[in-house]
């Protein structure tokens, strides 16, 4: 399983617990079964921002506490193969521009869905949308968390 | 009549490679050295006293680390000034201990232990004490893998190795590291502030971590911590996660929605 950004972030948010019951459970139990898989993405949308706190000089602790949780979590990209993941990236992006309607992803959600793809895992988003229209695709390795 | 094409017998990849490695740990054998009061104990009695007049300038710069704000270029700039006697020691050191590279190592792991404790138990803070042991667990991998290879290093790449170690950033945020962690070695001796030793503590584990991606990047894995098991790895992923849940805020998480990855067209 590969968690969005969006269930990474609100997991990891203060109150994730009692706000989010149903995903702090199903985060807690994927960590039971493996360790957490997040794409080379979120890691790079959520380490950045630490990093430019650190230059700001007010944020070395947060950095270091985002450092050593990334460190533990399975990072995967879209690289290997000479980089047949971002093949299989174009291919979800023109599947989705020939949809009727057309089917317009952000690059980071299509980069994110596509890398849970290529590495044959299933998505755990915590966006309908985005569930909705990968469905629509014929993408099936997808899992709505719902906000309860 | 000419033979087969020649190949590649698998020695010949394995010193390819063992050489790559031992080129990259040439600033870091320069700079083995974390404590000098420790290294300096260790040799007779003799050459302690005529490297006596290392321990001056070194702990001079090291000090500069607790009153002036640490960034990169004091750090570039205090591991300059601490090039020459920090060769000259390590090359004692290791001249002394050539003999038997297992006692070299044991000396190393030992010294390396010994400063981890003592910093750990001077921060006396859970997140400060698992940042130190992530830094000197790095440090005990990397010396624990790079030590035997150290031979390899002719002695013409000592003689700078610090300087041109800096100008190339892979080794660069290596020494970087191991300077803010001997800046906090030196802290703890000096009874600087608490709050002085975690930061270079911390200084030390993001550059360290940074060293980390840049051996990755050339297919060298050290691991802080080269005997957890999956339990423990996923132990401690939680534990980090209730970190974090701890130090973000919520401006913080308002600053990372909009700073979210969007559209490259």
């Amino acid at each position: 399983m590969l968690l969005d950004t969006n269930v990474v972030s609100e997991f990891l948010h203060r109150g994730a617990a009692t706000r989010f019951p149903k995903l702090d459970q199903l985060v807690r139990e994927a960590l039971e079964a493996e360790d957490l898989k997040i794409a080379f993405i979120t890691q790079f949308e959520l380490l950045r921002l630490g990093l430019k706190q650190e230059l700001q000089q007010q944020g070395r602790r947060k950095l270091v506490a985002l450092r050593k949780f990334l460190d533990r979590c399975s990072a995967l990209g879209l690289d290997d193969g000479a980089g047949a993941g971002w093949n299989h990236a174009a291919e979800l992006w023109a599947k989705a521009r020939m949809h009727k309607p057309s089917i317009v992803f952000s690059e980071a959600d299509l980069l994110i869905a596509a890398t849970a793809s290529f590495h044959h895992e299933t998505l755990l988003t915590f966006d309908a949308g985005l569930a909705q229209n990968l469905e629509a695709i014929g993408f099936e390795q997808v899992m709505l968390v719902p906000r309860e | 009549m000419p033979g087969p094409p020649a190949l590649i017998a698998p020695h010949a990849i394995l010193s390819v490679v063992t050489m790559n490695l031992a080129l990259n740990a040439a600033p870091a054998r320069a700079a083995l050295v974390l404590d000098v009061d420790a290294l300096l104990e260790r040799l007779p009695a003799q050459v302690r006293a005529n490297l006596a007049w290392t321990k001056a300038p070194i702990a001079e710069q090291l000090r500069r680390l607790q009153s002036e704000s640490v960034a990169d270029a004091l750090l570039d700039d205090v591991a300059r000034a601490i090039a020459a006697p920090l060769q000259t020691l390590g090359r004692a050191f290791l001249e002394f201990m050539a003999a038997n590279q297992d006692v070299l190592r044991a000396a190393v792991m030992d010294d390396i232990g010994r400063d981890q404790r003592r910093v750990e138990s001077y921060v006396d803070d859970a997140d400060a004490v698992d940042t130190a042991q992530w830094a000197f667990g790095f440090l005990r991998s990397f010396f624990n893998v790079t030590l035997p290879l150290l031979e390899l290093v002719v002695p013409s790449q000592l003689e700078n190795a610090i300087h041109l170690g800096l100008e190339d950033s892979r080794k660069a945020d290596l020494l970087r590291g191991q300077i803010a962690l001997m800046g906090a070695i030196e802290a703890v001796k000096s009874e600087a502030p608490r709050d002085k030793v975690v930061e270079l503590v911390e200084v030390a584990f993001l550059r360290l971590m940074r060293a980390r991606d840049h051996f990755r990047q050339v297919g060298f894995w050290v691991s802080p911590f080269p005997e957890e098991t999956t339990e423990q790895r996923r132990h401690d992923t939680m534990r980090y996660a209730q970190r974090l849940r701890e130090v973000l805020t919520d401006d913080d998480w308002a600053t990372f929605g909009q700073a979210r990855f969007g559209d490259l067209r």
